[in-house]
């Protein structure tokens, strides 16, 4: 499998208290564990099961992802700018895998 | 008399296009019932994941909202957009979004953890689905209040299926896609 490379959008630069969207999208292919292949195999389970942000710190929003997600994990929310600083984002794989991904926002009074 | 028909009947030409806007438009969930009306009814098969999860409790129609379109060509993505009528305060935001489809394999598609700092209680996914289907969606507030919504679904190609009958599905998209250019 190729190895999953997360696009992230978020803006560089916001106001302090306002509320910014954030945008995530990842490569996988997200076999439910239910579908067969051309041979009457049935396909393992492989997902993504987990996703996190972390803004300074402190977790902003949680996704435990079902068999149900579609392939390539898209979410988009919404999170409040504090502070200039790093946000963090984190896929959890069911090999055991870790994509591990962070972008700057700068955060004008 | 003739111009009245076409009217109540609709051909081929009306219908076409009927269906295509249908595929555009979307539909929104938005608070049909009041409070007052009593509490949502689930499938069993959901009834039971929340009980197990979450606990038991009674889910009212009202601040919840889901976004799906009325018609999903492929079953394989979804799109879904969930909204919760609140400021995100202190006391008054959303802890927990679930996503509930009872005709899939796994009931449970969607579970998403917010909280204060999420700032405005929005989430858009892509979501699996098997087959047409009503699917349900329940909101969690910090205070313990339970929202809930339904919107039901029309699934064109449904997913969870064989390798071959996806390849004719986007098969079956990708001459729709051609179409659509001319």
């Amino acid at each position: 499998m190729e190895i999953p490379e997360p696009r992230i959008s978020v803006p560089e630069t916001a106001k302090k208290g306002d509320v910014i969207e954030i945008r995530t999208l990842i490569n996988h292919v997200m076999h439910n564990g239910y579908s067969y292949d051309r041979d009457g195999q049935i396909i393992p389970r492989h997902i993504i099961n987990t996703f996190f942000v972390t803004y300074n710190g402190v977790e902003v929003f949680r996704s435990n992802l079902q068999p149900g997600t579609a392939e390539n994990p898209y979410l988009a929310f919404f999170t409040t700018a504090t502070e200039t600083g790093k946000l963090e984002f984190t896929w959890l794989d069911d090999d055991g895998s870790v994509y591990k991904r962070s972008r700057e926002i700068t955060v004008t009074a | 008399m003739q111009a009245e028909n076409r009217f109540r009947t609709p051909n081929r030409r009306t219908f076409l296009i009927g269906a295509g806007m249908g595929v555009v438009g979307m539909i929104t969930a938005a608070p049909q019932r009041a409070l007052a009306d009593g509490p949502m009814a689930f499938p069993k098969r959901i009834v039971e994941i929340l009980d197990q999860n979450v606990g038991p409790g009674d889910y009212h129609f009202g601040d919840l909202m889901m976004e799906l379109p009325i018609i999903a060509e492929s079953g394989f993505s979804v799109p879904v957009t969930l909204r919760v009528a609140t400021k995100m305060t202190e006391d008054d935001h959303v802890k927990r979004i679930l996503v509930f489809a009872p005709e899939n394999p796994e009931a449970t598609v969607a579970d998403y953890i917010m909280g204060v700092r999420a700032g405005k209680a929005e989430v858009s996914s892509r979501i699996r689905m098997a087959k047409t289907q009503t699917v349900y969606a329940v909101a969690l507030m910090a205070d313990g209040r339970r929202w809930g919504t339904s919107v039901p679904l029309n699934v064109t190609f449904g997913a969870c299926v064989e390798e071959v009958d996806a390849f004719h599905a986007a098969e079956f998209l990708k001459r729709q896609r051609v179409r659509g250019n001319e």
